[in-house]
């Protein structure tokens, strides 16, 4: 969700209106595992939400290639300690973790992505910032 | 008779005050101030000849005549991340009254 999560990142989660929870979606096979995990190794450094958005920024480039080189070499640009992070991913140490959250959407009935569940209403594919708005304000004024 | 300006606020508030002097600066010495949580006394805090020959000395627990609200800092909600119950990370503040759901692919 780049596009819009920035203005929805400063406009409502700034201020404490909004939470907004990450639940990924496994579509890709081999290369989504190794780009959740990824996030993952990055959390443990305290930095998925920074990572996440490296990910997305860069997610055109990750159909061909070695993934977990690409990976590695986005982590260490981003000046992650690399020892770690690479540990992390030749490990595979959040395979399990990421198939677990992957469980979440399968229970939720969310076949496609992005898709997006605002209290309980749902958004299917990539929206301007201005369509969240429609959805979320109404339900911050009826508070 | 040509009437008399009524005075301004600003104006009243500025005949009221003393004028400014030397020691109006200087900070009560630790002999007025029996403790931190004593009411300021604006008639002990007044300036004396004997405050005005140290006026570097800051005791530490001085009583402020001016107390002001500490204000409370604001959450920063941005840089609050953690994990939902089923170990999804989330951003910003669990409480909130909106929770958007992202379900995505990185590729």
């Amino acid at each position: 969700m780049l596009g819009a999560e920035h203005s929805i990142k400063e406009t409502y989660v700034k201020n404490g209106q909004l939470l907004l929870i990450f639940a990924p979606v496994l579509n890709h096979g081999d290369r989504s595992l190794q780009t959740h995990q990824a996030s993952e190794c990055a959390a443990d450094q305290g930095r998925f939400w920074e990572f996440h958005n490296i990910l997305f920024e860069n997610q055109d480039s990750f159909w061909f290639g070695d993934i977990q080189a690409m990976m590695k070499q986005l982590a260490a640009d981003a000046g992650f300690d690399t020892v770690e992070f690479n540990a992390c991913m030749n490990e595979q140490r959040h395979l399990d973790l990421v198939q677990e959250q992957d469980q979440f959407r399968v229970k939720a009935g969310i076949r496609g992505q992005p898709v997006f569940n605002i209290n309980g209403d749902i958004l299917i594919g990539a929206q301007p910032f201005e369509v969240f708005q429609g959805v979320i304000d109404p339900k911050l004024a009826a508070e | 008779m040509a009437p008399v300006p009524e005075p301004t606020l600003t104006e009243i508030a500025v005949s009221t005050l003393p004028p400014p002097t030397a020691t109006d600066t200087a900070v009560p010495s630790s002999s007025t101030a029996t403790s931190s949580t004593a009411t300021p006394d604006l008639a002990e805090a007044a300036p004396t000849e004997a405050i005005a020959s140290e006026p570097t000395a800051l005791p530490t627990d001085t009583p402020t005549l001016e107390p002001t609200a500490t204000p409370t800092p604001e959450p920063d909600w941005l840089n609050n991340a953690g994990r939902t119950a089923e170990n999804l990370m989330y951003l910003g503040n669990p409480n909130a009254s909106v929770t958007l759901v992202d379900f995505s692919d990185f590729m």
